[in-house]
């Protein structure tokens, strides 16, 4: 399976932040057979381990969230439209016109959002606010009861999957499926005895609305190590190249206080040998990941942080090139399958310790 | 059903203001057989005549008085922006052109290029996480993905356009709707080249000599309309309009209520005559019907009221929603009505 289908398998499924468990079944359908276990928690992580099967190997968790930003229906109104809330964070200006789906029991549906009582013009519309944005459906009132819409159905952007020029791609959910993606991908495509510890592949739930949850699967794993992969900005006209990088030319990592900096530096040294080009970025105090609340794991687990460069990052296309997610999967693949890029992270007592 | 198919075929052409060739293409091809001669005047509006019987019939409004020949008109163009620069990025750059709302434009799926050749990219922003503010024109930027300004000027240059990139797509089911880009503007022209199809194929002649105009460039204030009604020399003009009603309107007219024929608009008394005799009409034939008496914000027709001899003017305006946006609505019932009101209209009057 190639990096491509992989990030296509997981972006055809809906997980707007608490819909995870809709990823979980597609999930298992097409990797089931290339991982020893696979668990779902209480958390709604998805966790895959592949093991090493080697005497005391370390435990390395590779974490991506499969939640995505969007929508949940408020109330259905008397003449068909929808009110909705958002679930993490949307830029509310940009919604009017933009099209959606939402998700009903019996069926999924389009519609176009829209502001109550105001036609868009062609300059100068206000930032609405929520409890004015409406989905414009189609149905009458009944027939969205009876497709079972109502108050809690998720809604997210409709995708528009646009091959630009370069081996870029438009869609949307990329955050942080194409992360997710590159795990699978490099997980699938190492041999067993090649894997350098257990990897425990986390795919964590709500990112998007609060984090942490990546913990819950901490407390089972117990990993010595982990790296946190989530997006991070791209290029783009009027960002700061030093918060950035270019689209195209591979993967990026944090250089933080908020994570383990000897981890992240083996993680450069090793890229730099194979070759894998890896921009390193400086995020002093705050990832924006997972990593901030996973550092404090259990007996603490050294993490790092290793992202995807995206642009467009919770717009209504998201963009990212290919050969990046590529490159990321192939840095994972190096860090999964290279002994000492994990080592002394293990606490040990000099005198005898506790006991 | 074929009235559909020709709408989702013209909403999905690349047309925006000056930059029409397309859908003009598009338009020619699918009515040259039914038209019994078309020709395209020197600001680019295409007119398709259709002959009539040279006897106007009792009791039409215009009955009594040597009138010759009747001009339904539509424009062509769509919602769009231009390229004003292509940075060292390969990022072109958009300005104004009849959208100019960056909370529009943000995000969305774009196609840009010419008349001969385009690409696909979205518009890019700075993403909400930085911004911190309102997302303006100016700090929009195209992605189409290319690495340099020599690559991306391959594909687009500066003074090339932009429209919305957005699928067709039916909403709905009892009272369905119909969702697509540029649906205000290309309802019209779908409109009329149904109409001008059902007439032909009915073989049936109506007492005045019947032009059938598309205009360009409407979007950036009035349309080509003025030449095309100094060519054609009309006695009596029906302008085919949107009307643009936002979600959840309380406002006098709305969508699903069939068309809606003003009384006024920017600088026209619309002809009473006429107007009164298209909503009887509509009534004797159980065709729903909106009569308003505010203006919609279309400047066409008082230009036609003021060309040549003069021309007496009605507007048919169909009820869309968001027709400034990605993604336009209308009502299928609307569309359906607004070809039933004009067929009839061209055979009674």
């Amino acid at each position: 399976m190639t990096y491509t289908e992989i990030l296509e398998i997981l972006c055809g499924t809906m997980t707007v932040s608490g819909w995870e468990r809709n990823a979980h079944e597609t999930v298992r359908q097409h990797f089931a057979s290339r991982f020893d276990e696979i668990t779902s928690d209480g958390a709604r992580n998805l966790i895959l381990l592949r093991r090493c099967q080697k005497e005391n190997a370390p435990r390395i968790l590779l974490d991506a969230h499969m939640d995505e930003i969007g929508m949940m229906v408020r109330e259905v109104l008397e003449d068909g439209f929808l009110t909705v809330a958002n679930v993490g964070g949307l830029d509310r200006q940009i919604l009017p016109c933009a099209e959606c789906r939402i998700y009903g029991e019996k069926k999924t549906v389009s519609g176009v959002l829209a502001v109550r009582g105001i036609s868009p013009d062609s300059e100068g519309s206000k930032v609405p606010e929520w409890k004015d944005l409406v989905i414009d459906t189609g149905y009458t009132k009944e027939e969205l009861t009876t497709l079972g819409i109502g108050p809690g159905s998720p809604v997210s952007y409709r995708h528009q999957w646009t091959q630009l020029l370069n081996n870029r791609i438009t869609g949307q959910g990329f955050d942080d499926k194409c992360c997710a993606a590159g795990l699978l991908w490099a997980v699938i495509h190492t041999p067993r005895e090649e894997l350098a510890g257990d990897v425990y592949v986390v795919l964590s739930a709500a990112e998007e609305i609060h984090g942490q949850l990546t913990n819950c699967a901490a407390l089972a794993i117990q990993p010595d190590f982990a790296i946190v992969t989530d997006v991070n900005f791209a290029s783009t006209p009027g960002m700061a190249s030093d918060e950035s990088a270019p689209l195209g030319e591979g993967p990026m990592t944090s250089l933080s206080a908020a994570t383990d900096r000897r981890l992240t530096d083996r993680i450069i040294a090793a890229a730099k040998k194979a070759e894998i080009p890896l921009h390193p970025v400086v995020e002093s105090t705050n990832t924006g990941t997972n990593a901030g609340s996973l550092i404090y794991a259990n007996t603490g687990v050294p993490t790092a942080v290793v992202s995807i460069p995206l642009a467009g990052m919770h717009s209504y296309n998201e963009c990212l090139s290919i050969d990046d997610g590529e490159a990321f999967a192939r840095l994972i693949r190096l860090c999964i399958t290279s002994p000492d890029i994990g080592t002394d992270s293990v606490p040990v007592w000099e005198k005898g310790g506790l006991a | 059903m074929r009235e559909l198919t020709l709408l989702k075929k013209l909403s999905m052409v690349f047309g925006p203001s000056g930059c029409e060739d397309g859908i003009a293409q598009l338009l020619r091809e699918t009515l040259l057989p039914y038209a019994d001669a078309v020709t395209e005047d020197r600001l680019g509006s295409l007119i398709f005549l259709y002959k009539g019987t040279g006897q106007s019939r009792k009791n039409a409004p215009v009955n009594g008085r040597v009138y010759e020949r009747l001009m339904l008109a539509a424009h062509m163009d769509e919602p769009g922006f231009m390229i004003q620069s292509v940075d060292d990025k390969g990022y072109p750059h958009p300005t104004k052109l009849s959208v100019g709302d960056g909370s529009l434009l943000t995000g969305r799926s774009v196609t840009v290029g010419n008349g001969e050749k385009q690409v696909s990219g979205y518009m890019g922003a700075m993403p909400a996480h930085k911004s911190g503010g309102a997302a303006k024109l100016d700090s929009l930027y195209v992605d189409i993905g290319a690495k340099d300004r020599e690559e991306a000027e391959k594909y687009v240059c500066p003074g090339d356009f932009g429209v919305f990139r957005t699928d067709f797509e039916i909403l709905g089911s009892s009272e369905p709707s119909l969702k697509g880009k540029a649906l205000g503007d290309r309802a019209g022209c779908a409109v009329l080249a149904e109409v001008l199809i059902r007439l032909a194929e009915a073989g049936f002649r109506p007492a005045f000599d019947t032009c059938f105009c598309f205009t360009r460039r409407k979007k950036i204030g009035t349309s080509g309309i003025t030449a095309a009604a100094a060519l054609v020399e009309p006695d009596v003009g029906i302008l085919l309009a949107p009307a643009d009603i936002p979600a959840l309107s309380d406002g006098p007219v709305s969508t699903g209520k069939g068309p809606i024929l003003p009384f006024i608009d920017k600088e026209i008394v619309y002809d009473q005559p006429i107007t009164r005799f298209l909503l009887a009409l509509g009534e004797q034939l159980g065709i729903p019907c909106q009569s308003a008496a505010a203006p919609l914000g279309h400047r066409d027709g008082g230009a036609l009221l003021r060309t040549g001899k003069g021309v007496r003017c009605a507007s048919v305006s169909i009820p869309v929603r968001y027709c400034q946006g990605s993604a336009s609505v209308m009502k299928q019932a609307d569309y359906l009505h607004t070809i039933e009101l004009v067929l009839a209209a061209v055979r009674q009057l």
